[in-house]
């Protein structure tokens, strides 16, 4: 009796399966339904956020354009309905709901900021449409946010994790001071929680930790507090202008020892800023723009020729990698972008993503992990003659 | 009722609806307050951590919350008895200042990092609730003693005060009760977001809250209901300019400004509409 039951379940299953491979097969060859398949993008255009917003949607547009030249997704074309959030965080909520609502897109791209995303993942969430960030960088956002909320992005803490073990053992840090503006949430992370994570794990001793504030210009107290307690190198977190003219006195006053920075460094603004007395300086980014691998050089022509000649942030190349992986998810999971599949189609994206697994992109192979954060190799970089190389 | 997205923008219109009327409450005394932004920051945070840390039922969260803000309300109306007019806007600015700076570094409520994970309470209905509440007790307190004591004191301090107006008291009480409705409009903004972070309550929020009013009319209590509607919902209205809505919003304010240096509705106007729907039924 129970083999009889056994049997009837396998030829049940078997069945089941069958029907399953018939109908996903055909889907997936008979092209997309619908005039064009939809992904509405939250960036912000006005405000503070305005470079990480321009530099993300520009590296869509360009993935768009490359995807819709060669005869788009399924034979139809891809689509950016892009929103403005203006930098108001809280503006992406609705944004969100009019692009999973009245737009009907399959999936969001964005927002960018780490607190818009506290606020739109767990609308998302409710609503059962994936959100990718390509930016937000603050640790724990979409774990807090299952299953529906991803971020092709490295955490501050894995971007740093490498770097930071390099640049302790080649300089040969025993002790270390940390200063870090207080009054910004990424350099905040990391300064207070990543820097002294890690430096215990290297058995680095923490000398001195101290805090500035955004729009502080005299730094030169804390750099004689530090210069006092005699440490091997020096540890920052602040945004790039900051910290460079946090770099510029430490030369001024002669402390001449390495310097490692957060993520928010690795762009050329901190290199102007700093001029001559940045270089040595260490950082880490998700991307490296000088990469000279020909696949990330094609991709960095294209963004410098239609941005007056600015290399992308880390945001560009994350977006332009992201709408690639949403192409192969629509090509591979049996996407129909059939209207009345609305939710089924959201589903199987869910499930694209998060079964990512070394996607090859411009900023190297990227894999989801169980919590929804892009995992990727992430580039060490230093300064030297005035431009962001690999550190060696 | 509608879709989820027009909701949305109608539950920050209340939002907005309640800040406003927070400002125009001191306004209506003659009191230039940019510190509602602060009164708005200190009841969100502390409704935020009475339901989420202490485990209060939201009601009561907010209606602490909205006591708390009402008494610091009160102890900035103390400087503000002897300060007038811009040293009074000043004051108020820094005090709002103070409080944004003070959640930056409270590491209690987050810090830097924000505070989330609140439960989504706020909704359509306790929103526009509460919002119809405040014009009822609007409409009564223009039509009361106190409600005229301050209609005297914004045309003539002076003079309020031969007539034997307290002025003390009159000023503590629209201060606290302005920052009672702000600590209101907080605790339901936060927990309809679900995150609050301090740099959201900067000075510039204080300023939108002052546009909407000065933009709606400062005369009654209609103009910033109506002006904080129609500055919420141009910008989405206008969305398809792209780039270019936000130059749009900026025009309408100058041209408004032009045309109607009172605010969009003020008491003629109001009392010209009560007479023609008189005449019609």
């Amino acid at each position: 009796m129970k083999a009889q039951r056994f049997y009837r379940f396998v030829a049940v299953a078997c069945i089941a399966l069958l029907i399953a491979f018939a109908s996903a097969i055909p889907a997936a060859e008979a092209g997309l339904k619908g005039k064009s398949v939809k992904v509405g993008v939250i960036v912000p255009l006005a405000g503070p956020a305005i470079s990480w917003g321009q530099h993300s949607l520009l590296g869509a547009e360009i993935a768009r354009d490359e995807i819709n030249a060669a005869g788009g997704i399924g034979g139809i074309p891809l689509e950016l309905i892009v929103e403005d959030t203006a930098s108001k965080s809280d503006q992406a909520i609705s944004l969100a709901r009019k692009l999973a609502e009245q737009d009907k897109v399959l999936i969001i791209l964005g927002p960018i900021l780490s607190s818009a995303c506290e606020m739109v993942f767990p609308v998302t969430n409710r609503m059962k449409i994936v959100a990718v960030s390509p930016t937000s960088a603050k640790p724990g956002v979409s774990a807090k946010n299952r299953p529906w909320a991803y971020r092709n992005n490295l955490t501050s803490d894995k971007t740093l994790g490498p770097a930071l073990e390099k640049w302790v053992k080649d300089n040969n840090i025993k002790k270390a001071g940390i200063i870090y503006d207080s009054s910004d949430a990424v350099s905040t992370g990391e300064g207070a929680k990543v820097y002294p994570a890690f430096f215990k794990k290297f058995g680095v001793e923490i000398v001195d930790s101290l805090t500035v504030q955004k729009k502080d210009i005299d730094f030169s107290a804390h750099i004689t507090r530090i210069k006092a307690k005699n440490p091997d190198g020096v540890a920052l977190a602040a945004q790039a202008e900051q910290a460079a003219n946090i770099v510029r006195e430490m030369r001024r006053q002669g402390l001449n020892i390495p310097v490692i920075t957060g993520v928010e460094c690795a762009n050329p603004l901190f290199i102007r800023t700093g001029k001559g007395d940045v270089e040595g300086v260490w950082t880490a980014s998700a991307s490296w723009a000088g990469n000279p691998d020909p696949k990330v050089k094609k991709f960095v022509t294209k963004f410098m020729k239609r941005k007056d000649g600015e290399k992308p942030n880390s945001g560009g190349f994350k977006s332009y990698d992201s709408i690639y992986i949403i192409k192969e998810i629509i090509e591979k999971y049996g996407v129909t972008n059939d209207p009345k599949d609305l939710s089924k189609d959201r589903d199987r994206l869910r499930n694209g993503w998060k079964n990512v697994k070394n996607f090859p992109g411009v900023s190297g192979l990227t894999t989801i992990n169980e919590v929804g954060d892009g995992v990727s190799m992430p580039a060490i970089l230093c300064v030297k003659s005035g431009q962001w190389v690999a550190a060696k | 009722m509608f879709s989820s997205y027009i909701e949305s923008i109608l539950i920050f219109n209340g939002i907005h609806i309640i800040m406003a009327l927070s400002l125009y409450l001191p306004f209506s005394a003659g009191q230039i307050s940019l510190a509602q932004a602060g009164f708005m920051a200190i009841g969100a945070y502390a409704s935020s951590v009475m339901t989420l840390f202490w485990g209060f039922p939201f009601y009561i969260a907010l209606f602490l919350s909205g006591l708390l803000s009402a008494m610091t309300g009160v102890l900035v109306g103390f400087p503000a008895i002897r300060i007038k007019g811009i040293y009074l806007l000043l004051l108020t600015l820094a005090f709002g200042e103070m409080v944004r700076v003070f959640f930056l570094n409270f590491e209690f409520t987050g810090g830097a990092s924000g505070m989330g994970g609140m439960d989504l309470q706020t909704n359509f209905v306790n929103v526009y609730t509460i919002v119809a509440i405040l014009i009822i007790f609007f409409y009564r307190l223009s039509k009361s003693r106190m409600g005229r004591a301050f209609e005297s004191m914004r045309e003539d301090e002076l003079a309020a005060e031969v007539m034997g107006i307290n002025i003390v008291k009159a000023k503590l009480l629209a201060f606290g009760v302005g920052a009672f409705i702000a600590g209101l409009g907080g605790g339901l903004y936060a927990h309809y977001v679900m995150y609050i972070d301090s740099p959201k309550f900067g000075f510039l929020l204080a300023v939108e809250f002052f546009v909407f009013v000065v933009f709606g009319g400062m005369e009654i209590f209609w103009g910033p209901i109506i002006g904080t509607t129609l500055l919420t919902l141009i910008p989405e209205v206008v969305r398809f300019l792209k780039e270019w809505r936000m130059i749009f919003y900026g025009l309408v304010i100058v041209v408004l400004m032009i045309v109607r240096p009172q605010g969009l509705i003020d008491k003629k106007l109001v009392d010209d509409i009560t007479r023609y729907a008189k005449k019609l039924f």
